[in-house]
C-alpha cells in the first residue's frame, strides 16, 4: 500500500496551496481529452498560476506583413495573423502566451493548455492532418513543428497558398526560448517574443540545479531517472536523447538512465535493460499513465516493478504537454521536477527500509 | 452461362454504363470532402476559377489533381492487373506479383532515408524507377534457365524479389523512426499531396501504355489459353509477352508513382469484370480501364469522409471495400476461369 506514498505526498502537499487555481481551471481541464487525475491538474494549475502573472500580455500590435525563414529554410511571407491555426499543442500555448490567443481559430488534438486552446475546434492530430480540414477554417497562418504530417497534407496546405511556418522544436534548455522567438517572429511581434523568451530562459537557468550542487554532492548522488512514453499496451517506449525529458532530468539534478542505455530517439522497453539501469524514479506523461491503468498498471510492464523505482513507488506523472512540449511553462515544469526529485532523495535518506 | 458471347448491344450498354459510372464518381470526387462545397462552386472552380475564393481553391488545387490521379492510377492498376492475369495465367496476378509495389516502396523508403527526400512530389520518380527496376529484375531472374520466363517462374521470382526488397524496406522503417514517419502514409497508398506537375509528365506514359494494352486483347486471349495453343494460333508469344510486360511496367509503375502501393485494385477489378463478362480480354481490359478508376476514386471519397477530420488512405479503404466483392465471387465459384 505504501508503495505510492511518496508520489501521493508530493501531490497532496501542493494541493492545499493550489485549491484556488484548480478551482479556477477545473472546468477547462475537465474537457481536455480525459487527463483529469488530480496529480495532473495540480501540476498544470501550478504552471498556470505562475504563468498568468508572468505572461500577462503587454499589448503590441503585430507588424505585418513580415517575412521569415523557417526551420526548413523556406522563406515565408505572412500578411495576416487574423486566423491562426497552430498545428501543435505547445505552439498553440506559445501563441496564447504571446497574447494572440484570440486570433487562434482551431487547434490540433495535442493542444490541451491553456483551456481556451483546448476548447477551440479541432483539426485532428498533428501527425495525421488533412489539408481540407485545415482549409475549412480559412486560416491566414499555419504554425507547426517538424512533427506535423503527413508530408502529403503539408504539401497540400502549401499548395492552397497558406503560409506554413515550421518552428524549431529542440529538446534543449534553449529550445523553449527558440520556439517562442520563432513563433513571435512569424506573428510580427519579435520584440514581445524576445521579452518572453528572455524571461523564460532566465527562469529556466534559475530553476536548474548546478552540476556542483549539494544534491549532486550528497552521498546518494543524483537520483537515477527513467522517462517513459506509454500508451496502453501498444506503445511502451523509453524516452531518449531526442525527448524533452533528457535535459529536464539533467537540469533537475537527476541522471537520465536512458543516456547510459544509449537511447537516441525512443526505444521499446526491454525488461533486462531496464533492470540493469536500475532507475530510482520513473517519469511518465499523465495520460500515458492513465492509459496503462495508473501506477499499478505501469509497474506490471516488463521489469518496471522490480526496479528500485517500482519497489518504492517512485512514479512521477506530469501533464503530457507540460512534460514533453518544451513551451512557455518549461521553467515551472523544471522547478517541479527538481523539487520532486529532491523529495525522492530525502525519502531515500530518511527511510532505512529503502535500498540504494 | 456463356458469358463470353455477349452481344455487341450488351457491350455497348455495358460500356456506356461503366463510362457513366466513372463520370459520376469523378464528379462526386470533386464535390465531396471534409470541406463542404456546393455544386455551383465546383462548377466555377473548373470553368471560372477565382483564386480568391477559398472553396474554389480547395476544389481546384486539391480535388481536381486528386481526381485526375485517381482516374489515371485506377486505370493503370486495373489494366496492369488484367494484363498480368492474362499473360501469366495466374489468378493472383496483379502488378504486385511482378514486384512493382515492393520495388517502388523500396526505392521511396531508401530515398527518404538516404537522400532526405521529404516531399511526396519528390517520391514520384523514385517510385517509378523502383517499380521499373524490380520488374526488370524479376523478369531477368525468371528468364534464367532453359525454359525461359514461364508464368510459374515469373510468379516465384516476383515473390522472391518482393520478399527481398520488402525485408530491406521493413528494416529501414524499423531502424529509423523519421523515415517511418515520412513514408508510412505514402506506403498505405494515397491520392493526396500530389501536384499536377508530375502527373503531366506521367500522362503520356499512361496514355500510350493504355492504348497499347487496349489493342492487345486478342493476343492476350491467345496467350491465356497457354503457350502451345497461342503458338498454334500463330502468335509470336515472346513478342506479345514482352509488349504486355512493357505495358504492365509502364502502367503499374506510373500508378504506383502517383498513388503509392495500392495492391487491391489491380487484383480485384479484373476479377470482378471477368466474373461478369467471361474470359475475353478484349473486353476485360477495356472495362478494367473504366472500372479501376471508379473503385480507386470511390475508395478515396469514402476515405476522405469516414474518419473526418483526418483521412483514411485510399489503399486501406479500397481493400476494405473490394474484399467483400471478391469474397462474394469466391463463394460463387466464378473466380478461377482465366
Amino acid at each position: 500500500m505504501d508503495k505510492n506514498l511518496i508520489t501521493n505526498n508530493l501531490i497532496t502537499g501542493r494541493l492545499a496551496a493550489q485549491v484556488l487555481c484548480v478551482a479556477l481551471l477545473v472546468c477547462g481541464l475537465g474537457g481536455c481529452g480525459g487527463q483529469s487525475s488530480s496529480a495532473t491538474d495540480s501540476l498544470v494549475a501550478q504552471g498556470a498560476s505562475a504563468q498568468d502573472v508572468q505572461d500577462e500580455p503587454t499589448p503590441q500590435a503585430p507588424m505585418l506583413p513580415v517575412s521569415v525563414v523557417d526551420e526548413t529554410g523556406a522563406e515565408i511571407t505572412i500578411d495576416s495573423t487574423e486566423r491562426i491555426i497552430p498545428l501543435d499543442g505547445t505552439v498553440a500555448e506559445v501563441v496564447f502566451a504571446l497574447g494572440m490567443g484570440d486570433n487562434v481559430v482551431a487547434t490540433d488534438l495535442s493542444a490541451t493548455y491553456p483551456p481556451e486552446a483546448d476548447a477551440l475546434p479541432e483539426i485532428g492530430y498533428q501527425r495525421a492532418l488533412s489539408a481540407e480540414t485545415v482549409a475549412s477554417f480559412a486560416p491566414t497562418l499555419l504554425l507547426a513543428t517538424d512533427i506535423a504530417g503527413p508530408p502529403e497534407a503539408l504539401d497540400d496546405m502549401r499548395r492552397l497558398g497558406y503560409p506554413l511556418v515550421i518552428v524549431p522544436n529542440e529538446a534543449t534548455p534553449a529550445g523553449a526560448g527558440q520556439k517562442i522567438r520563432a513563433v513571435a517572429n512569424a506573428l510580427g511581434m519579435s520584440e514581445r517574443g524576445q521579452e518572453v523568451a528572455a524571461a523564460l530562459d532566465a527562469a529556466i537557468a534559475e530553476a536548474s540545479v548546478p552540476s556542483n550542487s549539494e544534491l549532486a554532492d550528497s552521498d546518494l548522488g543524483r537520483p537515477r531517472v527513467l522517462a517513459l512514453y506509454v500508451r496502453g499496451s501498444t506503445a511502451q517506449l523509453v524516452l531518449g536523447e531526442s525527448a524533452n525529458t533528457r535535459w529536464l532530468i539533467h537540469a533537475a539534478g537527476g541522471v537520465d538512465v536512458s543516456e547510459a542505455m544509449g537511447i537516441a530517439d525512443s526505444a521499446p522497453i526491454s525488461a533486462e535493460a531496464i533492470l540493469a539501469a536500475a532507475p530510482d524514479v520513473l517519469v511518465v506523461p499523465a495520460v500515458g499513465l492513465e492509459s496503462v491503468g495508473g501506477v499499478e498498471g505501469l509497474l506490471e510492464i516488463g521489469g518496471l516493478g522490480q526496479t528500485p523505482a517500482g519497489q518504492n513507488g517512485h512514479v512521477l506523472a506530469y501533464d503530457d504537454q507540460l512534460l514533453l512540449g518544451n513551451g512557455p511553462r518549461t521553467a515551472e515544469m523544471l522547478a517541479q521536477l527538481r523539487d520532486d526529485l529532491r523529495a525522492v532523495v530525502v525519502a531515500k535518506t530518511t527511510d532505512p527500509k529503502e535500498d540504494s | 452461362m456463356d458469358a463470353g458471347r455477349l452481344s455487341w448491344r450488351c457491350h455497348l450498354a455495358g460500356l456506356f454504363g461503366a463510362g457513366a459510372l466513372l463520370i459520376v464518381v469523378g464528379l462526386l470526387s470533386l464535390r465531396y470532402g471534409v470541406l463542404r462545397v456546393d455544386v455551383a462552386t465546383v462548377w466555377d472552380a473548373v470553368w471560372h476559377y477565382d483564386r480568391n475564393n477559398q472553396s474554389q481553391v480547395v476544389v481546384r488545387e486539391l480535388r481536381v489533381p486528386r481526381t485526375i490521379i485517381g482516374i489515371l492510377a485506377g486505370a493503370g492498376f486495373a489494366v496492369a492487373g488484367a494484363l498480368t492475369q492474362g499473360v501469366t495465367r495466374n489468378p493472383l496476378g496483379s502488378p504486385g506479383i511482378l514486384g512493382t509495389n515492393a520495388g517502388a516502396a523500396f526505392a521511396v523508403v531508401t530515398a527518404i532515408y538516404s537522400a532526405g527526400i521529404t516531399t511526396p512530389a519528390g517520391y514520384v520518380w523514385f517510385a517509378f524507377a523502383g517499380a521499373l527496376g524490380a520488374t526488370v529484375l524479376v523478369y531477368l531472374v525468371a528468364s534464367a534457365g532453359a525454359s525461359g520466363p514461364t508464368p510459374v517462374k515469373l510468379a516465384l521470382a516476383g515473390a522472391v524479389i518482393s520478399a527481398l526488397l520488402g525485408s530491406w524496406t521493413a528494416a529501414l522503417l524499423l531502424l529509423d523512426l523519421e523515415t517511418l514517419d515520412q513514408a508510412r502514409f505514402w506506403l498505405a497508398g494515397s491520392l493526396s499531396g500530389r501536384g499536377t506537375e508530375e502527373v503531366e509528365l506521367l500522362l503520356p506514359v499512361v496514355a500510350v501504355a493504355l492504348a497499347a494494352a487496349l489493342c492487345m486483347g486478342r493476343q492476350v486471349n491467345a496467350l491465356s489459353l497457354g503457350e502451345e495453343m497461342a503458338t498454334g494460333l500463330g502468335q509470336r508469344t515472346a513478342l506479345v509477352r514482352a509488349t504486355a510486360g512493357l505495358c504492365v511496367v509502364a502502367l503499374a509503375g506510373s500508378a504506383v508513382a502517383m498513388a503509392g502501393p495500392v495492391a487491391f485494385v489491380g487484383l480485384a477489378v479484373p476479377h470482378i469484370v471477368r466474373s461478369v463478362l467471361g474470359p475475353d480480354y478484349r473486353w476485360i481490359i477495356l472495362y478494367s480501364a473504366l472500372l479501376g478508376p471508379c473503385m480507386l476514386l470511390g475508395a478515396d471519397i469514402v476515405g476522405r469522409l469516414i474518419i473526418s477530420p483526418a483521412e483514411l488512405q485510399v489503399g486501406i479503404v479500397s481493400a476494405a471495400i473490394g474484399a467483400p466483392f471478391l469474397i462474394y465471387l469466391v463463394r460463387g465459384t466464378k473466380l478461377a476461369q482465366l
